[in-house]
C-alpha cells in the first residue's frame, strides 16, 4: 500500500459538457506522503476548490485517478477517517454547536457519550466552549470558522482537507489555529489545506504545491522553494504565476 | 442507517425551528375549531358539511406542508451549501436522499397526525366510525409518504420554485383526472390512447387515498385487503422515486 495519503494522477474536471465545457483541472499530479502539512496555493480560479471537491467525491474525474487514504476519492469508507473544514463555514443556522456536533457524530457512527466527549474536546480545542447552546445563526464569522474546524476535528480524523483555514480570524484565533495544526503534525496527522494567505502557509507548511490554471506549476518543500531563488514565498509565488501565464 | 436517521432528524429539527410551520398548523387549529363551530350552536344537518370542511383542510394543509418541506431540502442545501461538510462525512448520497425522504415525511406526519387528533376530538359522539377515521389518517399517511418522494426526487434536478409548481400540478392532474385516463383513451385515436393508458398505469393515482366521502357519508371502511394492497402500491411507488432520486443525484456535481 502506497505512503501517500493522497494520490492524484493526470486529474482532469471539466464543468458543464459538450462546447460549453470548462476545464477547471487540466492534467494534475499531487503526491502528498503521511503526516505532511501540505499547503495548496492559487490565484482565484486557478482549481483549489476543485481539487478539493474531487477529493472529496463531490465532482468527479473526467479523467485521471485520486486516491485518498488508499480508497478511491468517491468511496465513503475514506471519509471515516478524514475531517474537512469548507471555505466558508456552510453550517445549519437553526441548529447550534453542540446540535452540529452530535448530528455529524451519529452520521459518524459514534455512540452518544463519546459525541459527548469529542464534542467537549474539540469545542475546547477552537475556545468554543460555553457556547454550544447558542444558535449558529447569532455567530460571527470567526466563532462560525471555529466550528468549521472543530467539526473537522470531531473524528480525531488521520487526513484534514481544510480550505482556507484562517479566513475571517482575528490574529490570536490565526495562531490558535496554527498550533492546532503543529499539533496535528506532532501526533502524525496530515493536514493538506488551500490558502491565500502566503505568510500562514510559509510559517505552517513543510510542502507547497502551486496551481495554476487547473495545472500544478511548482511544487517542493518550503525550504527548496525559498533557497531556490533565496525570496519570500510572496515574491516567489507572485512570479510563478507570473512566468506561467500563457 | 445511523446516517440516514441523524439527516433524517436534522430535517424534522429545522421543521420545527422554522416560524412559517406553526404559523400553518395555527392557522388549520383554528379554521377546524371553527368549523366545528355550528356543532355547539346546535344547527341541524351541519354535521356533514363539517366533515366535509375538516377533512378537505386537512388534506390541503398536509399537501401543502409535504410539498413545502420536501422540495426544499435538496435545494436548499445545495444552495447554502451545507451539503459540502455533510458529504464529507461517512453517508452515501443514497443516504442522504433516504435521510431527507424521511425527515420530510415524518414532519409532515407530525402535522397529519395533529390534525386528524383535532378532527377525531371534535367528531366525537357523531357517529363516525373509528376504523374508518383511522383508515382516512393511514391512508393520508400513506399518500405523504408517496407525495414526498415524488417531490424528492423532482428536486433532484428542478430549482425550489419549479418543484414546488410542478409537484402541485403533478398532484392535481392525477387527483382531478387519474381515475378518468383510461376511459379517456379509449375514446382516442391510437397515438393518443397509447400515451393516455401509458399515464394510467405509470403515474401514481393519489386519488386511491382518499376516503374523505366515505368518512362525510360514514359508509363502511374500506376493506382490509384493499388498505394492504394500497399500501404495497405505495411502497412500490416510493422505493422507484427514492431510487430515481438516487440515480439523478448519485452522478450530480456538487
Amino acid at each position: 500500500m502506497s505512503e501517500n495519503v493522497i494520490e492524484i494522477r493526470e486529474l482532469v474536471v471539466e464543468y458543464g459538457a459538450g462546447r460549453s465545457a470548462r476545464r477547471a483541472l487540466d492534467g494534475l499530479s499531487i503526491s502528498i506522503a503521511r503526516g505532511e502539512i501540505y499547503g495548496f496555493l492559487g490565484p482565484n480560479g486557478a482549481g483549489k476548490t476543485t481539487t478539493i471537491k474531487a477529493l472529496l467525491g463531490l465532482v468527479f474525474p473526467k479523467s485521471g485517478d485520486i486516491t485518498v487514504l488508499g480508497m478511491r476519492a468517491a468511496d465513503i469508507r475514506s471519509h471515516r477517517r478524514l475531517g474537512y473544514l469548507p471555505e466558508v463555514s456552510y453550517f445549519y443556522s437553526f441548529l447550534n454547536a453542540g446540535e452540529i456536533m452530535a448530528m455529524y457524530g451519529r452520521i459518524f457512527g459514534m455512540d452518544k457519550r463519546l459525541i459527548a466527549e469529542r464534542t467537549e474536546q474539540v469545542l475546547e480545542l477552537v475556545g468554543l466552549r460555553g457556547e454550544e447552546k447558542t444558535l449558529l445563526k447569532h455567530y460571527s464569522k470567526g466563532m462560525l470558522q471555529k466550528v468549521g474546524l472543530a467539526q473537522a476535528l470531531l473524528n480525531d480524523p488521520e487526513l484534514l482537507i481544510l480550505d482556507e483555514p484562517t479566513g475571517g480570524l482575528d490574529p490570536i484565533a490565526r495562531i490558535k489555529v496554527r498550533e492546532i495544526i503543529r499539533n496535528l503534525k506532532a501526533s502524525g496527522k496530515t493536514v493538506f489545506f488551500s490558502s491565500h494567505e502566503l505568510s500562514e502557509v510559509e510559517l505552517i507548511c513543510d510542502h507547497v504545491g502551486i496551481v495554476h490554471g487547473g495545472r500544478l506549476i511548482r511544487s517542493g518543500t518550503l525550504d527548496e522553494i525559498l533557497s531556490e531563488r533565496k525570496e519570500s514565498l510572496e515574491r516567489f509565488f507572485i512570479e510563478m504565476i507570473r512566468e506561467a501565464r500563457p | 442507517m445511523k446516517g440516514v436517521w441523524a439527516v433524517a432528524v436534522n430535517v424534522v429539527r429545522e421543521f420545527f425551528r422554522r416560524k412559517d410551520y406553526y404559523v400553518i398548523l395555527a392557522l388549520t387549529v383554528v379554521i377546524v375549531l371553527l368549523s366545528s363551530g355550528y356543532r355547539f350552536m346546535g344547527i341541524a344537518g351541519a354535521t356533514r358539511y363539517m366533515r366535509d370542511l375538516s377533512l378537505s383542510l386537512i388534506w390541503l394543509f398536509v399537501l401543502i406542508i409535504t410539498v413545502v418541506s420536501a422540495g426544499r431540502q435538496l435545494p436548499c442545501e445545495i444552495e447554502k451549501r451545507t451539503i459540502y461538510p455533510l458529504l464529507a462525512k461517512p453517508i452515501s448520497r443514497l443516504g442522504f436522499i433516504m435521510g431527507k425522504f424521511l425527515g420530510a415525511s415524518l414532519a409532515s406526519i407530525f402535522g397529519l397526525t395533529i390534525f386528524y387528533a383535532f378532527f377525531t376530538v371534535i367528531s366525537a359522539g357523531q357517529g363516525t366510525g373509528w376504523i374508518l377515521i383511522l383508515q382516512s389518517y393511514y391512508l393520508q399517511l400513506l399518500s405523504v409518504l408517496l407525495v414526498a418522494s415524488m417531490v424528492i426526487f423532482f428536486s433532484t434536478f428542478l430549482t425550489y420554485g419549479a418543484n414546488v409548481t410542478l409537484s402541485f400540478l403533478v398532484y392535481f392532474f392525477i387527483k382531478l383526472l387519474g381515475a378518468r385516463l383510461h376511459d379517456m383513451a379509449e375514446q382516442m385515436a391510437a397515438l393518443p390512447s397509447f400515451l393516455c393508458s401509458a399515464l394510467y398505469f405509470i403515474l401514481p393515482h393519489f386519488e386511491f387515498y382518499d376516503i374523505k366521502t366515505r368518512v362525510i357519508h360514514m359508509w363502511p371502511p374500506v376493506p382490509a385487503p384493499a388498505v394492504t394492497v394500497l399500501t404495497v402500491y405505495t411502497a412500490c411507488y416510493v422505493a422507484a422515486f427514492v431510487l430515481l432520486a438516487w440515480i439523478v443525484f448519485r452522478r450530480k456535481v456538487l
